[in-house]
């Protein structure tokens, strides 16, 4: 290892946090000042990519000069940021008073949208770009030869810094994005039209987007993957710099960029644990990253999302679910094959979300990584059954929540440190570390192909009786979660979500509490993970991808997030709804996202919350009680 | 009993606002001619500055109206109430701590709405508070609490408003920035600017303000004159006195 070796190593470190930069710059400003992390900012990547490999092509039957190489790939980013217009007039600005939990699903909605159109317009096969005229050829470094795209993108960053510091500092614009970014509410009461202000960042927002991807196409072929492969990385950045915070991501995206590049040679297959384990560092020392500001004042009321109004099963509930598992359990005997596959999905995804309640509903933990849990029971209970050990189903059924509780605990830990939105990203990147370790450690885990054979003991081994392994494991854990939610540390969760520091100062240790409950919720999780393992037969990295997190969420989203019991309504709607209508159509993403859109739009209190609605308005009095509940004045008068 | 005169610049009738299931304001009538200065006195939490906020549209109205130069702005969002020439300086000051002064002022600058008087520049600014414009390049962050409060009072005034709400203006300042304030608020009532202000002190509001409202459990309890209520001891009692 000489030293033209790593100055050459360091040099394409830079080129890669100069592009990293300028497309996390314009994910921290959007940030800033709408206060939504926008996961589409990784579409707007890709979709800059694709108009640069559309566009430049046509420029250059012209003339194959720089001059029009740039003018393209400025163009294709203006195309992108009026994509960015366009989704904030049509639908960022309908939920910037909805709870982040929601934002960050529409958001992820429009992604699923994208990538759908985008493999209707440019088709599933990469498409590799122009090389860049004038920049095509190598330079020599101490005898080593580096291209020359490389070294000029290593320059880009720093121009779009510089840039971006002159539009901050010397436009009205820029003064009126940081100041909104500190005080949204003041910038409005002083005359400052924020639609205007809004439609205005998000167009620089997805320009920033669109140039890095334009800016990508001579280095790497445009293709299908390049929106969620970038968006980790840009969270990151942006959450390491401080969210909202343009010098702060250029610093996060140098050190990223130099951590890659050395990482590579020292530890060549966790380089991404490296990143996320940074990313966990940073924010256990500085909490808002390295250059960003707690939220003080950033102008929105926050009304407690989740469970407001705890009732206990009245007349008609306890007739209903007896009802409902009376039903479930009948499946084996009245369905075929078919529902008996679709019956133990949703019990284990029922468990799941469940747990997933547990943190978000009940304790104000926004898990967006919650398929870890699941994941690590998953594999746990797989390589365990497969691996040198060969364990019975059984042992690997009891490995399963205690894998699952001690990822959670692990993770947990650095989680409960943070709220909100930084906490729900901590969450992510530990969901991605555990998805990097599965996909990048072949030798035990299969990598992509993941382990196949995982199948219950012989006496389970009939679908119809492992159906009631499924049903008795499943349904006594929901039975012992939902009495932990009234339970005096369901109360506790509650007292800690609605007020952190008022639950602390009448002595509630908060941090303790909620990192039980994270411990709690991953092995249940975990257990939900080893009963589908050995429901499929394998494991994969799906189970544990942000898809899979999503569809969680999405679980309870659809039953309503402030009902206890809305996690398994939601499971069995959304997963029967997927199940049926994914084979039939080869746009199930398109469907996917929009309605995830549709539903935090139009239903946002889910299906439970709407039977409860309909029942307060109806006068069915023990709802009616509940529905005046929720005092809670933020700020005095 | 007010009949709408044509001084009226301000008007609420009968304005409800609440947080979320908290009920704060129960039906508040004020009312703010133009060129005058106006005093809302109650005690915390009595819904001081929730009427002003309501007023702005900061806090959504659930009830009653409010008109601002006889156009009825209830609902409005706060940026079109602030273009038409209402001003708000909040109680908790709210400046941009990572702006400049000068950039500060930038923010709050807008055209002034309809015909009028000379619109307020920098240097009309710089004379009504002149160590503002010895730290115009400075971070806001580094400003005194008194010097933060002159530049909220200066940043709504670039936005050239023809009424002031001022949210406790007294509230946690030396006695020698308290009479600068007193000072501020005459300067705006000599520019014709009509302030309509909430005061937990009697000794301020009465330096400054014509009338006064008493506010309580968010209704209004008394309107008079400013003397007057000084007057009361009864009011003052019931009401003021903690």
């Amino acid at each position: 290892m000489d030293l033209s070796f790593l100055v050459i190593q360091a040099l394409s470190g830079l080129a890669s946090a100069s592009a990293l930069f300028v497309i996390a710059s314009g994910l921290t400003i959007v940030f800033g000042v709408t206060r939504i992390v926008n996961f589409a900012h990784g579409s707007f990547y890709m979709l800059g990519a694709y108009m640069a490999v559309t566009i430049l092509p046509w420029l250059f039957e012209f003339d194959r000069s720089p001059t029009l190489f740039f003018v393209g790939v400025v163009a294709s980013a203006a195309v992108v940021g009026v994509l960015g217009v366009l989704m904030e007039v049509l639908l960022l600005r309908r939920i910037y008073k909805v709870p982040e939990l929601f934002q960050l699903l529409a958001t992820f909605g429009v992604v699923l949208i994208v990538q759908d159109v985008v493999l209707k317009v440019w088709g599933p096969v990469d498409i590799t770009g122009p090389r860049a005229p004038g920049l095509r050829h190598g330079i020599e470094i101490f005898g080593q030869r580096f291209p020359a795209y490389e070294m000029f993108l290593i320059f880009v960053g720093p121009a779009v810094l510089g840039a971006l510091i002159l539009i901050m500092h010397k436009t009205r614009f820029g003064v009126l994005i940081r100041a909104a970014t500190q005080d949204r509410e003041m910038v409005g009461a002083l005359g400052v039209n924020q639609a205007m202000l809004f439609t205005g960042t998000l167009f620089l927002g997805a320009f920033l987007a669109g140039l890095g991807g334009a800016l990508q196409v001579p280095r790497v072929a445009a293709n299908t993957g390049m929106d969620l492969s970038i968006i980790t990385e840009a969270f990151v950045v942006t959450v390491i710099g401080g969210m909202g915070s343009v010098p702060g991501a250029f610093i996060a995206a140098l050190i990223i960029g130099l951590l890659q590049a050395f990482g590579i040679l020292i530890f060549p297959k966790i380089t991404l644990v490296l990143v996320f384990l940074l990313m966990a560092v940073v924010l256990v020392v500085k909490p808002w990253g390295l250059m960003g500001k707690p939220d003080v004042a950033a102008g929105r009321a926050i009304l407690p999302e989740g469970i407001l109004n705890l009732k206990r099963f009245g007349g008609v509930e306890k007739l209903f679910w007896a009802a409902a598992a009376v039903l479930v359990l009948a499946i084996p005997f009245i369905g075929d094959a078919y529902k008996v596959k679709v019956g133990i999905e949703i019990m284990v995804f029922a468990l799941a979300a469940f747990s997933l309640n547990l943190l978000i509903g009940n304790g104000g933990i926004v898990s967006f990584g919650h398929a870890a849990y699941f994941g690590v029971g998953a594999y746990a209970a797989g390589l365990l059954a497969t691996g040198p050990l060969k364990l019975p189903m059984e042992a690997a059924l009891v490995a399963a929540p205690i894998a699952g509780g001690l990822a959670a605990a692990l993770f947990g830990y650095f989680v409960v440190r943070l709220s909100g939105i930084y906490l729900a990203m901590l969450t992510l990147a530990f969901a991605q570390i555990t998805y990097a370790i599965c996909f990048q450690w072949v030798e035990v885990t299969g990598g992509d192909n993941g382990v196949v054979g995982v199948w219950p003991s012989r006496w389970a081994s009939a679908r119809e009786v492992y159906f009631y392994v499924v049903a008795v494991f499943s349904i006594l854990a929901i039975v012992a979660l939902r009495h932990l939610i009234y339970a005096p540390f369901g109360y506790t969760l509650r007292a800690a979500r609605d007020s952190a520091n008022r639950a602390d100062a009448i002595g509630i240790d908060v941090r303790t509490h909620r990192w039980l409950a994270f411990t709690v919720a991953g092995a249940a999780a975990g257990l939900a993970g080893g009963l589908y393992a050995f429901s499929k037969g394998s494991i994969d990295p799906t189970m544990i991808s942000i898809g899979m997190s999503i569809d969680f969420l999405m679980m309870i989203l659809t039953g309503g997030i402030q009902t206890v019991m809305g996690a398994l309504v939601g499971a069995a709607a959304f997963h029967s709804v997927k199940d049926f209508f994914m084979p039939l159509t080869d746009f199930w993403r398109f469907f996917l996202g929009s309605s995830i859109i549709l539903i935090v739009l139009l239903f946002p209190r889910g299906i439970v919350g709407a039977v409860d609605t309909f029942r307060e308005r109806f006068g069915d009095r023990s709802a009616a009680a509940g529905a005046k509940a929720p005092v809670l004045a933020k700020e005095a008068a | 009993m007010r009949a709408p005169s044509s001084t009226t610049i301000l008007e609420t009738a009968g304005l409800k606002a609440a947080y979320g299931h908290a009920q704060v304001l129960f039906g508040v009538d004020v009312a703010l001619k133009a060129g005058e200065v106006v005093a809302l006195m109650g005690r915390n939490g009595a819904g001081k500055s929730t009427t002003l906020k309501a007023i702005m549209g900061l806090v959504p109205a659930n009830g009653g109206s409010v008109t601002f130069e006889g156009r009825d702005v209830t609902g409005w969002p706060s940026y079109r109430i602030a273009r038409l020439g209402l001003g708000y300086v909040p109680e908790e000051r709210r400046i941009f701590t990572d702006l400049t002064v000068y950039e500060n002022l930038e923010v709050g600058r807008k055209a002034a709405a309809g015909a009028g008087k000379e619109p307020w520049s920098l240097e009309r600014l710089f004379a009504i508070f002149p160590n503002l414009a010895e730290m115009k390049g400075r971070r806001a962050s580094a400003m005194s609490g008194g010097e933060q409060q002159m530049l909220t009072i200066a940043r709504t005034l670039m936005g050239n408003p023809h009424a002031v709400l001022l949210d406790e203006p007294s509230e946690g300042l030396a006695p020698v920035i308290v009479e600068q304030m007193a000072d501020a608020v005459l300067a705006m009532k000599a520019e014709g600017i009509a302030v309509l202000l909430s005061e937990q002190n009697l000794y301020f509001a009465s330096a400054v303000s014509d009338r006064a409202y008493v506010i309580e459990k968010g209704t209004i309890r008394y309107e008079g004159t400013t003397q007057d209520l000084e007057a009361n001891d009864e009011i003052r009692e019931a009401y003021l006195s903690v």
